[in-house]
């Protein structure tokens, strides 16, 4: 396995596992409480956010 | 289900969130990177653990290494990843990962875990392990064997104590049943072997090796493969041979007698031993580096004596399917005061004994012949003769001894027949001169026949 091989591998580990946890995430809104919901909207941002910067470390290496 | 206590090990703070929703009412504890989840390891014992495999950026995979950490903690550990290439379930499943799931749709895969979890915990607690398989309502035994078998599934090697007779073999052959382990249960007594015998049965041999060697054997620690190797009366074992052992316990490879090709096997250890250990250390006859790579998890079982409130279950779970016994009020009490040196073995002797006896209704006059009976067995040299009958006959000679205890015998089968002397003559198959020899005031029969 090269090098470029082992890097898409990683970014299709962290896209897969991070997204499934947003994805539950979102179901889960449906029945939060208002403090809860908020909670999890911040969690999820920052979540969209590390998908983006993954992204981007890849695009940009 | 009662409340768990539950390791996240999660690098996500997303996903911490979501498992302390689904998880909510048990003990919870998160640990965020790999030296958080050793520490927390090492320092508790949760009953479930759930590990994300890759714990942060560039890690690599290093929730692997936390699956066997896990599991020789007691815990039932789940891999929860999104590196569910079938390499990566296989190496996780050899370390000892008892579920796996890959990431997605939480709630659905949080239940089922909880669910199989609880369905393994029924098996290994459910009433039937005190009622059948492992008969105690003592509450120390208990919480002993349910330690014992909170560990069956890790590799933590089990050191059973406990007075012979009291079901130490039982009890490694109930863990090796619940470990989930695919290789075989394979017992050996140290005892029973001297030196050179123990080592081959052990290691194995090659053909032309010594003498007796007319062909390749393979030895119990290739038989063990996979499985679990229960090795009774640990302190019969030379030093030599625990030197030995251990090399191949801890390399999972040694060479068979006469081998120059090394052997790979790799077995769990579940040693006992009726001696007491720190004497045996003392003596110099168990090695403390052996000792302390055999001794994981010690689990000490009380003799039948200090635990009677057993003997009543026990004896109705001997029974159980066949010819069913009662005790008068005498018997029962006799069965509590004896001090039953052979312990449940003796116990179960006693019922087999009574079970193919005449009557299942049992006096404290037959239990106290019978109780005899057994005690001369366990007289060294595994005699059939009591203490009482050796001394009679040493002072008395041989055959006033025998002419006492063959009345004895007549009189009591005798007394439960009921007085019906054909019946004796059948059960002892005795003719008629010695019967009446043996009952000088009885008066012979005039004819063949003899009645009561």
């Amino acid at each position: 396995m090269t090098a470029e091989d082992e890097r898409l591998d990683e970014l299709i580990h962290d896209v897969r596992s991070k997204c499934a946890t947003l994805s539950d995430a979102a179901t889960t809104l449906r029945t939060a409480t208002p403090e809860k919901r908020k909670r999890l909207l911040a969690l999820m941002g920052d979540q969209a956010r590390d998908v983006e910067a993954i992204i981007a470390a890849f695009d940009g290496s | 289900m009662p409340n768990l206590s539950i390791l996240v090990i999660e690098d996500d703070a997303l996903a911490r969130e979501l498992m302390a929703d689904e998880l909510a009412g048990h003990s919870l504890d998160f640990a965020p990177d790999f030296a958080a989840a050793k520490r927390k390891l090492e320092s508790s014992r949760p009953d479930l653990c759930f590990i994300d495999l890759k714990l942060g950026k560039g890690d690599d995979v290093s929730g692997l290494k936390l699956i066997p950490l896990a599991a020789s903690r007691g815990a039932y550990p789940v891999v929860m990843s999104s590196n569910d290439s079938e390499p990566f379930v296989e190496k996780a499943y050899a370390l000892g990962c008892r579920d796996f799931y890959s990431k997605g749709d939480v709630h659905g895969n949080v239940e089922a875990v909880l669910s199989r979890y609880r369905q393994r915990q029924g098996k290994g607690n459910d009433t039937s392990l005190f009622e059948a398989d492992f008969v105690t309502v003592d509450p120390a035994t208990q919480a002993a064997v349910g330690e014992a078998l909170r560990y069956a599934p890790s590799d933590l090697p089990m050191l059973l104590l406990g007075p012979s007779g009291t079901g130490k073999t039982r009890l490694a052959r109930i863990i090796h049943d619940r470990s989930g382990r695919r290789g075989q249960f394979v017992a050996i007594n140290c005892a029973s072997y001297t030196e050179d015998l123990l080592e081959s049965e052990l290691l194995g041999h090659r053909k032309g090796t010594f003498t007796d060697a007319t062909e390749d054997r393979r030895g119990k620690l290739l038989l063990a493969d996979q499985g679990t190797l229960f090795l009774d009366e640990i302190g019969a074992m030379s030093v030599r041979m625990q030197t030995k052992l251990l090399k191949a316990i801890e390399e999972k490879c040694f060479y068979p007698l006469g081998s120059e090709k090394p052997v790979t096997s790799s077995f769990r250890v579940i040693s006992a031993t009726l001696e007491p250990i720190p004497a045996l250390i003392k003596s110099g006859k168990l090695r403390l580096d052996f000792f302390q790579r055999i001794h994981g998890l010690t689990v000490d079982l009380k003799p039948l004596s200090l635990r009677t409130g057993d003997i009543p279950p026990l004896i109705a779970a001997m029974t159980q399917g066949g010819r069913r016994l009662s005790f008068t009020a005498e018997a029962k009490e006799l069965l509590l005061r004896h001090d039953w040196p052979g312990n449940v073995r003796e116990l179960k002797k006693l019922v087999d004994l009574l079970a193919a006896g005449q009557e299942g209704r049992v006096t404290a006059e037959t239990l106290a012949g019978l109780l005899d009976t057994l005690k001369s067995q366990e007289q060294p040299g595994g005699g059939f003769a009591t203490e009482e009958q050796y001394r009679h006959a040493l002072a008395n000679g041989l055959a006033a001894t025998i002419e006492r205890v063959t009345e004895s015998i007549i009189k009591r089968n005798l007394a439960e027949n009921g007085g019906v002397k054909a019946r004796v003559m059948d059960d002892l198959k005795i003719a008629t001169r010695l019967l009446y020899k043996v009952l000088p005031g009885a008066a012979a029969p005039t004819d063949a026949k003899v009645g009561a």
